[in-house]
């Protein structure tokens, strides 16, 4: 599994059957910045993935790749290896929340 | 799944028997602006995308081998869809 930002939506009208009605979103993986890794980093692909939880533009999401995409629910009969599994709501890395980004104090 | 642009058409002649009467591609991978990302990736096509059309290729190996119903089939990249528009 990996952390990903949505980037973008993906739309198709002729596509394999059992894809019918399914939203397929752009996603950018996010990794851990090894530098500092109070902060994330983009990843240097973009992958599409089924999206069955209603997530949206600049969300961040967990996705899954490879065979192990097909076993979310539903996922069983179509031709896809990447799924969107979560959305997230907070990442802690070495004791310090770096999603969602502290908003700066209202003055 | 990659986003990606038709590059152009393999035609075999001597290939694998689970490949007679299938279409290949070549699809350039994409990133969100349309600009190539990566290297080439072969796929079957089974929907007749056509040259620079935008298609999502899906790297699900156990599609393919349903698809074409031979179980030893060597492929894995299938093109599952044609782009409408991606934002």
């Amino acid at each position: 599994m990996l952390l990903a930002r949505v980037i973008g939506n993906v739309v198709s009208t002729k596509k394999d059957e059992a894809m019918q009605g399914r939203k397929l979103l752009l996603l950018r993986p996010l990794l851990v910045d090894e530098a500092n890794p109070t902060q994330f980093r983009p990843g240097a692909n973009t992958v599409v993935a089924v999206d069955s939880l209603g997530a949206g533009q600049g969300e961040t999401v967990l996705f899954c790749q490879g065979s192990s995409a097909r076993q979310a629910a539903g996922m069983q009969t179509l031709p896809v290896d990447a799924v969107v599994v979560g959305i997230v709501d907070a990442v802690d890395v070495l004791n310090r929340t770096i999603y969602p980004e502290a908003k700066p104090a209202k003055k | 799944m990659l986003l990606a642009r038709i590059d152009g058409v393999i035609v075999s002649t001597v290939c694998h028997p689970s490949m007679h009467g299938c279409r290949t591609v070549i699809c350039q991978p994409l990133n969100e602006h349309g600009g190539a990302e990566g290297a080439p990736v072969l796929a079957l096509d089974p929907h007749g995308a056509g040259q620079h059309q935008r298609v999502l290729v899906s790297t699900d190996g156990a599609a393919v081998r349903a698809h074409v119903g031979d179980a030893h089939s060597p492929l894995r990249n299938s093109v599952i869809a044609i782009l409408d528009d991606a934002s």
